[in-house]
């Protein structure tokens, strides 16, 4: 139960208008949680309730915590967050950007850095340091903005407690080349495979059927699927997710399935009359 | 997870070390602005129509072997001590307090363009002092007769914070202040306070005319020990506040969501803020009227040089707005003496090409 993020009608209304109704579901640490859905579907808003951005009904938990309750140090120390979009206010360099991600410190000063260091490494922008944040591409940015949220939450298991620390990713890859896009989902999936969770909100279906373990689908604010990936990348189930035809399929030699949206002329002819 | 550590470590080749990294700059440039004050403050006390050894002096009374044997130096000892001193004193203070106030609100309202006009202070705080400059010998006379000379300064503080309190509900909504909002109300309250003011500049007469003009453009003119005593320990717990706020404040340049995923209590935060520059900016406007420009140039500038870092920037804002502050105040006390020119409009003449040869010089598009 420690080890888990847990939902009980997680419910979020936002101006008067029910954003996301009664999710009820346990996201397990060690694995990552992929959340699919159509624009609109609520995917964001619910992800802005777990990490204590919005205000929510109904009950959610990380481990033993409150989220509701929870005061945002306790919570920075145990999960970080990748928002979608991040306007930087001022000047900063790369490195001032980074070290952002340890205003709750940890670890020595010069561990501090260290870790500064390999986070950029990994998400292919060891040298940057001193690099004007401004300076780079939107790619860039977000990698840098990644890094920040490693080193807050850098081991994935919290060794004095043994507990599991999370990654919330809002669209990581939104903005990324293949091979960036590739580079981030490692990283997520080390982080993973070494004790820790990771929550992501993902769009390309194809890399999410690479590297999630578990995917929950949005549609309306509902969730209308929650499981293995192999039980949810089923042909209906995503189908109907995205109100538009797919065909799942898998690849020959490793059985990791591949999504191929249906384009409309093309479906056109197989409908009866033409439409 | 861990043999990846050692494998990066070491790609981060020497190349990107090159120099002094920001950190290491900015505190040098925070001991070269101390030693300046320093310098600025001595050269101040020792300038004026009566030119002092300083030096002499300070060293005299501190060791207790400065000499009172004659009328001159009974003289000297009464410029230093009862007229100069307050008045570096209070120069210094007023100038660190604009700068400071006028980096907070920047850093949280995330513009480099906010000062403490924005969030309503000055507004409210200049209605304040309107109405008992022009109504003080009428309307408002038994109030006035109670306060005395601290009438208008008080009237000018109480002013300041009832904007802003005011303000700051009507950006409140459910425990949660939105900048936004705030934004936009305070440029309402502060057309609402200015139409006040107006409506006292139309009924006032010729000499509360002047007054009034001579108080929006600014003064130290009437420094003294009361009035530093009045207004420094306001700004002093102003700012012990800020300064425990600055790794908020950096925080808050990722926005507020960002800054609460990092563990930062944004909500917190914006209230100390906000109450902290209230307060300073009331007490500062209080004592030494309107004296603009120096909460805009100094932050900008220093972001400019030793980077947006709050540690950094907070500290070197109180020692370069204490130094300018005092400066602009020894010329505005010796170019037309025995007269005095209104602060204000060294401040201005002096920042704002100042500030336009920084932004033409600047490459680029100004980065905020």
């Amino acid at each position: 139960m420690t080890k888990q993020l847990t939902f009980e009608n997680l419910t979020v209304r936002l101006g008067g208008r029910e954003i996301v109704h009664q999710i009820s579901a346990a996201f397990a640490a060690g694995q990552v949680t992929a959340v699919v859905g159509a624009n609109g579907a609520g995917k964001s808003t619910f992800l802005k309730a777990v990490t204590g951005e919005l205000a929510f009904s109904g009950a959610a938990h990380l481990g033993t915590i409150d989220l509701a309750q929870a005061d945002p140090a306790t919570l920075a120390f145990l999960r970080g967050v990748l928002p979608q979009q991040t306007s930087l206010a001022f000047p900063l360099t790369v490195d001032e950007v980074v070290r952002l991600g340890q205003v709750v410190p940890e670890g020595s000063r010069w561990a501090q850095e260290a870790r500064r260091r390999t986070a950029l490494g990994r998400v292919g922008l060891a040298g940057f340091e001193t690099r004007g944040y401004h300076d780079l591409s939107g790619g860039e940015q977000q990698r840098v903005q990644l890094a920040r949220v490693l080193v807050q939450v850098w081991n994935p298991v919290d060794t004095a407690a043994g507990q599991p620390r999370w990654l919330f990713l809002d669209e990581p890859v939104s903005s990324l080349d293949v091979r960036h896009q590739i580079q981030i989902m490692e990283i997520a999936r080390a982080y993973a495979n070494a004790g820790g969770g990771v929550v992501a909100i993902m769009h390309d279906l194809n890399l999410t059927a690479h590297y999630a373990d578990k995917i929950m689908v949005l549609k309306h604010g509902r969730m209308t699927a929650f499981g293995d990936m192999a039980d949810v990348f089923q042909t209906t189930v995503l189908s109907e997710a995205y109100d538009h035809p797919v065909r799942v399929n898998a690849v020959p030699q490793d059985g990791i399935p591949f999504v191929l949206p249906i384009a409309q002329t093309l479906s056109a002819h197989s409908a009866p009359n033409g439409r | 997870m861990s043999t990846d550590d050692t494998l990066s470590l070491d790609s981060d080749g020497p190349a990107t070390r090159t120099g002094w990294t920001r950190d290491q700059a900015a505190g040098a440039a925070i001991g070269g602005l101390a030693i300046a004050l320093v310098g600025v403050a001595l050269f101040s006390l020792a300038t004026g129509p009566i030119q002092l050894p300083v030096f002499d002096m300070l060293l005299g009374l501190l060791t207790g072997t400065y000499s009172l044997d004659d009328p001159a130096a009974i003289r000297d000892r009464i410029v230093l001590l009862d007229i100069r001193l307050p008045r570096v004193l209070l120069g210094g203070l007023i100038g660190a307090a604009l700068a400071v106030t006028g980096a907070v609100l920047q850093g949280l309202f995330r513009n480099p363009l906010a000062d403490p006009g924005l969030v309503g202070v000055s507004a409210g705080a200049g209605l304040g002092a309107a109405s008992f400059i022009v109504l003080g010998s009428s309307t408002l006379a038994p109030i006035a007769n109670l306060l005395g000379i601290y009438a208008v300064p008080l009237a000018a503080f109480f002013g300041g914070l009832a904007t802003t309190w005011l303000l700051y509900k009507n950006g409140t909504r459910g425990g949660i202040t939105s900048i936004a909002t705030l934004l936009l109300a305070g440029i309402a309250l502060g057309a609402l306070a200015g139409a006040a003011t107006g409506l006292l500049v139309y009924i006032a007469d010729d000499q509360q005319l002047r007054d009034l003009n001579f108080w929006g453009l600014g003064s130290l003119a009437g420094a003294s020990w009361d009035k530093l005593m009045a207004a420094g320990p306001i700004i002093a717990c102003a700012f012990v506040t800020v300064f425990f706020l600055t790794r908020g404040l950096n925080g808050l340049m990722l926005g507020e969501a960002a800054a609460q995923h990092i563990g930062i209590r944004v909500q917190r935060l914006k209230n100390l803020a906000i109450l902290s520059v209230a307060a300073a900016t009331g007490a500062s406007v209080a004592v030494s009227g309107g004296i603009g420009f120096v909460g805009i140039v100094v932050p900008h500038l220093l972001r400019l040089t030793i980077g947006p870092d709050h540690r950094y920037l907070l500290p070197a804002c109180a020692l370069l707005g204490a130094s300018l502050l005092i400066l602009a105040d020894t010329v505005s006390r010796t170019l037309v003496a025995p007269a005095e020119l209104p602060i204000g409009i060294l401040t201005a003449f002096a920042g704002a090409p100042f500030f336009l040869w920084i932004l033409l010089r600047k490459k680029g598009p100004v980065g905020f």
